[in-house]
């Protein structure tokens, strides 16, 4: 606890000094930290660290990723999170959802710390430095390694049938000049963004959804990668 | 108007700390203390659990902060990240965790982010026996359980 006592000087008065140090002497439990600031540590790391984490003791791998808590309350039903929502607005702590099928704005209200951009289907933003995604299908919100891209749309691909959000692939578009467009992708098992240029005539029309055809994904009249 | 009022902070170990309103209710819990019992800001307010040290570290965070708030011109944008920067930076191990436990209980959500974001950081790009290490935490795992979540990963350590 020797680095303790420089810090000590900051308080305004040490007549209590021996009491402080009964204080230091204390074990601090870091697996019996809150299950609140364990989920909010958690939101703080993505990919492989996730994992990291999660292997480091038992009350760490009983951490539950944040769940999106909307409001006003979605209906209990299984087809309002079977359905993407868009996002419409993306300040970090004010985001919006318009869900399609219930012709409705829903505010997240809790569980995205300061400074998240979320970025899903159809966002340009300029801040690259802080990706997250929400897995409409498991109801989390994903954090992912940041690319030296500036996207103009992400897709999120789920590989599994059980709609993990661990099994899972992102596609990053960026349209850069001289014909050729910039795919960025991770996958589960990634913790970097492997970079495709395509060049085409065409700009890519990212205001539809790609289709994942036999291993490929066909955006609209570009087909873009194996 | 009573916000120009100062509050007196009382810790658990009897550590008394005069501070302007403006730097208390950078704590939500205190800030809900004062609007709906006036007489908390005449008064003394204790606060439960949290000792000397951790509170003076605390008030000096929300002073910055209420400052910057107040007054953009003289403490930046840029001056604020390098002081929280340096702020987290200083801690030790055991002042994180207390001091954690103290923001999330007086509901001071800008240090509350901040120091889950250092947590964060200290456990980016590690080995879970790295981030053991780091922490002090002891591997209750059996071998079994081990094996079994190490088969589950899908990210390679």
């Amino acid at each position: 606890m020797a680095e303790a006592t420089s810090l000590a000087s900051s308080c305004e008065d040490n007549n209590n000094e021996e009491e402080v140090n009964n204080i230091e002497e204390v074990e601090r439990s870091w697996s019996d930290l809150p299950m609140e600031l364990l989920i909010l540590i958690l939101s703080n790391l993505y990919a492989g660290d996730v994992f990291a984490f999660r292997a480091a003791c038992k009350s760490w791998k009983s951490v539950i990723p944040t769940t999106l808590s909307l409001r006003p309350q979605p209906p209990n039903d299984s087809l309002f999170y079977a359905c993407p929502s868009l996002i419409c607005s993306l300040t970090s702590n004010h985001i919006k959802l318009f869900h399609p099928l219930y012709n409705q704005f829903y505010y997240l209200t809790r569980g995205i710390c300061q400074d998240t951009v979320v970025h899903c289907s159809n966002y340009v933003t300029a801040d690259q430095r802080n990706l997250s995604f929400i897995n409409p299908f498991a109801r989390t919100l994903m954090r992912i390694p940041r690319s030296m891209c500036c996207f103009i749309a992400m897709y999120f691909f789920s590989r599994s049938p059980s709609l993990l959000s661990e099994y899972c692939t992102i596609i990053g578009i960026s349209d850069e000049r001289y014909n050729a467009g910039v795919i960025s992708i991770i996958k589960c098992g990634e913790d970097k963004w492997s970079t495709h240029r395509c060049p085409t005539k065409c700009s890519f029309r990212v205001s539809c959804s790609p289709i994942l055809f036999r291993g490929m994904y066909y955006f609209f009249d570009v087909p873009a990668f194996k | 108007m009573a916000s120009k009022g100062n509050l007196t902070l009382k810790s658990c170990n009897g550590k008394e700390f005069i501070v302007e309103e403006k730097v208390a209710v950078m704590s939500t819990t205190i800030k809900n203390m004062v609007d709906v019992d006036d007489s908390f800001a005449q008064g003394v307010i204790p606060i439960i659990g949290v000792d000397g040290k951790i509170l003076a570290k605390l008030i000096e965070y929300c002073k910055e902060h209420a400052e910057a708030d107040e007054d953009e011109e003289v403490k930046s944008e840029e001056y604020l990240k390098k002081f929280d920067e340096k702020f987290v930076d200083e801690l030790n191990l055991n002042d994180l965790y207390d001091l954690l436990k103290a923001s999330n209980y007086l509901e001071i959500t800008k240090l509350l982010n901040l120091l889950c974001q250092k947590v964060a950081s200290m456990i980016k790009g590690k080995k879970p026996e790295e981030i053991r290490r780091i922490f002090n935490i002891k591997n209750d795992f059996t071998p079994e359980e081990e094996e079994e979540i190490n088969r589950q990963n899908p990210w390679a350590f």
